[in-house]
């Protein structure tokens, strides 16, 4: 089997499986990152084939054309948060 | 009209720190608690919602976008092997 060396994905982050929840097509997969839980929804097929479970160290990848950006309202002083 | 939820667990939010401008579209670092995110919007886009380095941002991606890629050895090299344990 070949070996990937890099992925040319700009948004990489490395984190640990926190919870897997389970459907019949596909799963969804949280994972503890440094910048705090992704969540991630891949087929159950491939669940089973990389033995992901809770535990289990992986890299949360997304290309940049996915990112969304929403511009937010400056804070305000005296706003509640 | 003002957006008051998404249905979207991924959400970063953080401050423009780098905008590389291009004719179609731009790349936009977002500086957020623990790393960067790196967004690819179209540059009309950056311009009608007035984005500049400093701006305050969140940045969203759809779970069904994230890929996820096994470690061999916890973590040591990129790629999976789903034969390995």
């Amino acid at each position: 089997m070949t070996s990937i060396v890099a992925v040319n994905a700009r948004n990489q982050f490395q984190g640990k499986i926190s919870s897997v929840i389970p459907g019949p097509v596909v799963s969804e997969i949280w994972v503890e990152t440094p910048v705090g839980l992704i969540s991630s929804v891949i087929t159950t097929s491939s669940v089973k084939e990389l033995h992901l479970e809770r535990g289990v160290t992986v890299l949360a990848l997304f290309k940049a054309t996915e990112v969304s950006l929403a511009k937010l309202q400056p804070e305000r002083a005296g706003d509640p948060s | 009209m003002t957006i008051s939820a998404i249905n979207s667990p991924n959400q970063f939010r953080g401050r423009i720190s780098h905008i590389e401008l291009g004719p179609v579209v731009s790349e936009v670092e977002v500086k957020i608690e623990g790393g960067i995110v790196t967004s690819v919007i179209t540059t009309s886009s950056l311009k009608n919602l007035g984005l500049e380095v400093g701006s305050e941002v969140l940045a969203v991606v759809r779970s069904s976008e994230v890929v996820l890629a096994r470690l061999y050895n916890n973590g040591a090299t990129a790629g999976y092997s789903p034969y390995l344990d």
